[in-house]
């Protein structure tokens, strides 16, 4: 019973983590830093 | 009532500390101006049907660099309901230029007269009341710094909605000239702004009429007679609204004559580098480090007597408690906490080394380093206007790749871009207090030497490049308007410092914990038949790859497979070399009871620091490589690029390695013969003639 809520407990953070990178990777962002403050960023066309 | 509003101004007037205070979000802010390169969006705070962009710093809407280029083509492509123009009370005449051509677009436009505070010390004063009348807009006093006037702007932007912007006089024989090309076609949707530039000569697609009357007119009166018309108006506006007090800028003057001294200059920029690094990474960042380190991830802390666990040894004992299978109670504790661990146990020297970048940024004294290093950057082949893209990358290189937009000269922008990720970003930060406080037992030198070679990478970087035929050319002339000294509100500083230590904080938790899950699986299991098997570490599948190119990195001193894997994961992201070493390393006598102190044994001296510059200088984290690949427009200048970064990281390893051998052993190897060819070469590429002197 354990080993089922730790690893659900694991795949839920990991999941989140995914997310939080994928929408970064998007938005070309390192996430290293504070200068991208805006919701959206829009490249040069 | 849906609105889209544009802020423009001059660079470093207060446009970005305006967003956020509109918007109430955290777009960085600097002090010297460039830092916007990119248009910046956000809702406002009290109206989700507002929207606000923040434009780029721009002197007038004929764009000259790419980040002016993007103001400019924001205003005529988007056409937004009403523009927020700030206006520099500080430099009226040049904020109120920008103001006229604005008027010519015919968009609404509400001014924001900000930095009357500063003014106010001085006695000077600047009539809102009356520029309003002279202008025809709304003119509303604000503090962008101090979020004062806010409200009345909102108010006033909402009012101005829907209205139509009147224009300056330019004179009777201008005026003329220009209804009669506006009647003949200017074909713009600013009719009037489109027949004015025809006339300035810098636009040239129009009816063919308009083009013939432009023409006739430039013969007439030459391409300047419309910008002297418009500081003509303002020579004459600016008696009526502006009373002038004392000189406010002695005490600058006088800082800046012992700051920017001709012989001060540089020892006072090296004095005070040394200073934030010895302090943030090696002295009271390092006693904050440790207490972390070993409190929260070693041995447990003592709180009022109490004996307080570990976070290791409670994670520990819940997982036992709850009978958790052993795979997965070591996947989280020598895989996410050990590796999640490292990297946030550094947190306090970030907190350090954050408070005190802020800190120059803010008083103005980064934006002097930029003027400074003109004159030395100038002889390595690169300018001034590089030194802000370097500046803002001690930060992170992907803003510091962006802001390289303000480089108008082809060439040094290139060279900026592939060298800009030498310098120390905060994710590189971990791996120095690493190697300073584990490898050299906390040496003071250590953290100011990886800034300081940083620096010097740069610069020899700038000058071999600059004599290869790829980067010919003269640099670009450096104009840059320094910013007033300031003493930074505290309240600022803390927040930037938290914003930055927050991101790296939330970094840890995001892409550092997927790469050491990925590192616990790979030194945990190998593969057998068609499946994956738990295996001793010096049998994983990673061991194997490690094992494979090891051989690589041997001559650097550091070729054993953890190490070259950990270098490899800073591909993910620099910290990740942190956290791989810890996953690494979790249980070895190394890293015994998760204690750095120990891991001296795995380096000696020259290994530890030729793996530390070999990380600083190479290809970045894939974050910073996509923005290279954006800036640099071409793969084959990416590809390059990325070559060099890695090219020049191995052989300023191999030198320091190989050079450093020599010299401790006095033995002379195959190794030691190469370097000494290396060390030529570089030499040779150093002070040959450039293409353009041969």
């Amino acid at each position: 019973m354990g080993t089922v809520i730790v690893l659900s407990l694991l795949l839920l953070i990991i999941a989140a983590a995914v997310r939080s990178v994928v929408k970064k990777t998007r938005a070309g962002c390192s996430g290293n830093c504070a200068m991208c403050g805006s919701e959206k960023r829009e490249r040069k066309k | 009532m849906k609105l889209k509003i544009a802020i423009a101004g001059n660079p470093n007037c207060g446009k970005s500390t305006l967003f956020n205070a509109l918007t109430g979000l955290k777009q960085y802010i600097g002090n010297w101006p460039g830092v916007t390169v990119e248009k910046k969006e956000g809702y406002l705070k009290s109206d989700g049907e507002v929207k606000v962009t923040d434009l780029p710093g721009t002197y007038s809407l004929t764009p000259y660099s790419l980040e002016e280029k993007i103001s400019s083509g924001y205003i005529l492509e988007e056409k937004p309901d009403v523009i927020i123009n700030i206006v520099d009370s500080t430099a009226l005449d040049r904020s109120l230029y920008l103001t006229t051509q604005l008027m010519d677009l015919g968009i609404p436009l509400v001014v924001a007269l900000n930095m009357t505070d500063v003014i106010k010390k001085g006695g000077a004063r600047v009539d809102a009341a009356a520029l309003s009348v002279r202008l025809g807009c709304p003119v509303v006093n604000i503090s962008a710094l101090e979020e004062t006037g806010i409200e009345e702007l909102i108010t006033a932007v909402k009012k101005a909605a829907g209205r139509r912007q009147t224009h300056i006089d330019l004179g009777k024989d201008i005026e003329e000239t220009v209804s009669a090309a506006e009647a003949a076609g200017a074909r713009s949707d600013f009719p009037r702004w489109k027949a004015v530039k025809l006339l300035e000569g810098e636009e040239s697609d129009g009816a063919q009429e308009a083009v013939i009357l432009a023409r006739q007119f430039a013969e007439r009166y030459g391409k300047d007679i419309i910008s002297s018309a418009r500081y003509a108006f303002i020579d004459r506006v600016k008696p009526e609204i502006f009373s002038s007090g004392r000189d406010t800028s002695a005490l600058s003057v006088k800082i800046d004559g012992i700051l920017t001294n001709k012989w001060l200059a540089f020892p006072v920029f090296a004095a005070v580098m040394f200073l934030v690094y010895y302090i943030s990474v090696s002295s009271l960042g390092a006693v904050a480090t440790d207490w972390v380190n070993d409190g929260i991830f070693g041995d447990g802390w003592k709180f009022f007597g109490l004996s307080v666990p570990s976070v290791p040894a409670v994670a520990s004992a819940v997982l036992d408690k709850i009978n958790c299978a052993q795979w997965l109670s070591s996947l989280i504790t020598d895989g996410v906490i050990a590796g999640v661990g490292a990297v946030l146990g550094f947190v306090p020297q970030m907190l350090i080394l954050f408070f005190f970048l802020a800190f120059l940024e803010d008083c103005g004294y980064m934006a002097r380093v930029g003027f400074i290093m003109d004159k030395l950057f100038r002889y390595f082949g690169l300018s001034g206007t590089s030194f802000i893209p370097y500046i803002i990358a001690t930060g992170c290189g992907v803003p510091g790749i962006m802001a390289s937009r303000t480089i108008p000269n082809q060439k040094e922008r290139r060279i900026t871009i592939m060298t800009l990720t030498f310098i120390p970003c905060s994710a590189k930060l971990p791996l120095i207090a690493l190697i300073a406080g584990a490898i050299f037992g906390g040496a003071w030198w250590v953290a100011p030497s990886a800034y300081f070679g940083s620096i010097a990478a740069v610069l020899l970087s700038g000058i071999m490049l600059s004599r290869t035929g790829l980067f010919r050319g003269q640099s670009a002339p450096f104009i840059m308007e320094l910013p007033r000294y300031q003493l930074p509100a505290l309240k600022n500083i803390l927040s930037r410092m938290w914003e930055r230590t927050y991101s790296f904080i939330k970094k840890a938790g995001t892409v550092i914990l997927l790469a050491t899950v990925l590192i616990w699986f790979l030194s945990s299991f190998k593969v057998s038949g068609l499946s994956f098997v738990r295996a001793e570490m010096e049998e994983s599948l990673l061991a194997s790859a490690g094992h494979a190119v090891k051989w690589i990195f041997s001559p650097l001193g550091w070729g054993e497979w953890r190490k070259v894997v950990a270098a490899f994961t800073g591909l993910i992201a620099k910290e990740s070399v942190v956290s791989t070493l810890g996953v690494l390393y979790a249980g070895s006598e190394e890293l015994a009871d998760g204690n750095w102190l120990n891991f001296s044994s795995s380096f000696t001296l020259l290994s530890g620091y030729s793996f530390l510059m070999f990380n600083l200088l190479c290809a970045p984290c894939f974050a910073a490589l996509g923005a290279i690949r954006r800036e640099m427009n071409s793969t084959k200048w990416f590809i390059g690029a990325v070559l060099y970064q890695t090219l020049f990281a191995y052989g300023a390893s191999f030198l320091i390695y190989q050079w450093g051998l020599l010299f401790s052993s006095g033995t002379f190897t195959l190794y030691s013969a190469a370097a000494l060819l290396l060390s030529a070469g570089v030499v040779y590429m150093s002070v040959r003639k450039g293409p353009k002197e041969q």
